[in-house]
């Protein structure tokens, strides 16, 4: 399994980019993209553009819409789901027996 | 060492078909409910985010169905699979809780922040090349915002078929829609998504 933070660059990684001086033009360009990108800096338009280019590029980034959806990350229940499902399930137990002893209690107090 | 009952109970129900424990549960065995809520949690919750986009909402969703299940057990037939059953419960509150707010909002795939419990997203598949991965990332990006445009009608049917994996016959019974709209519903949702992802994705024949 592996979680969305370990899908791009490893910090090492990107600090090679930032920390290399022998970057070309074009290099720091690509470079400050990427980490813009790792970091969720790309404005909107950046976005759009880059998809330009990899539509521009090859079709090996093809995908259709349908393998895409069962590509996309499971969402999965928080770790104490169980736990605060249980506290919840408990208090809806006790309403229950709660709202039970009420009604015995009305239809006891019925005279005859 | 003794062991609690309630853990033997359990091991025992654990075995069981869905029904089954279902069927234990409307005969007053409580523990029968925590197996209903281990095996459906993570179906929900992913259900239910795609659904809404939002993780505060997708929980108390999930916990809301959890507890209509318990509250309506009696009501449960064993002529519907209890995943289908569920599924439409989830469905029905989700759809009343976005009639009451009238606004959906979309999210990133990057932290949430409206996500206390910071919770992991999965990737299916491992063997992506770097370039594909920031593709595939970015197309993530999109395509979670592209479903949050859909139509309601159209986003439904696609996350239960393309994100559930159910069948058609499934999805028809949860969303009490004919068998032919569903799948014409599946193919414009589709379509539609294609048109708004334009550039991430390659023209296919729906």
């Amino acid at each position: 399994m592996r979680t969305m933070e370990y899908v791009f660059l490893s910090a090492n990684q990107r600090n090679t980019y930032s920390m290399s001086s022998n970057l070309t033009h074009h290099d720091k360009i690509s470079g400050d993209f990427v980490l813009k990108f790792a970091e969720s800096c790309l404005r909107s338009d950046e976005i759009r553009s880059s998809g330009e280019d990899i539509k521009m590029n090859g079709a090996r980034y093809d995908r259709d819409i349908s393998t895409l959806l069962q590509q996309l990350p499971k969402v999965k229940a928080c770790k104490n789901f169980e736990r605060k499902m249980a506290a919840r399930f408990a208090l809806e137990l006790h309403e229950e027996v709660v709202s039970r002893n009420r009604e015995n209690i009305a239809r006891s107090s019925i005279p005859g | 060492m003794n062991v609690p009952s309630s853990v033997h109970a359990i091991t025992n129900l654990n075995r069981l078909p869905d029904e089954d424990v279902m069927e234990q549960l409307q005969a007053g065995v409580v523990e029968a409910f925590d197996v209903i809520v281990h095996r459906y949690k993570d179906r929900l919750h992913n259900f239910l985010f795609r659904y809404t986009s939002n993780h505060e909402d997708c929980e108390d969703l999930v916990q809301e169905t959890f507890l209509r299940v318990y509250r309506s057990r009696h009501s449960y037939e064993r002529i519907a699979k209890l995943s289908t059953w569920m599924y439409t419960i989830a469905l029905n509150l989700a759809k009343s809780m976005y009639k009451k707010k009238q606004r959906m909002t979309t999210m990133s795939i990057h932290a949430d922040s409206s996500d206390p419990d910071d919770r992991e997203l999965e990737i299916s598949d491992t063997n992506l090349m770097q370039d594909e991965e920031l593709h595939l990332k970015m197309c993530v990006h999109e395509l979670e915002k592209a479903l949050m445009e859909l139509n309601e009608d159209f986003r439904e049917v696609i996350v239960l078929r393309d994100i559930q994996q159910l069948s058609y016959e499934e999805i028809s019974d949860i969303t009490g829609t004919a068998m032919g709209t569903v799948k014409s519903r599946i193919n414009r949702g589709r379509q539609q998504l294609q048109e708004i992802m334009g550039n991430y994705v390659k023209s296919e024949t729906f």
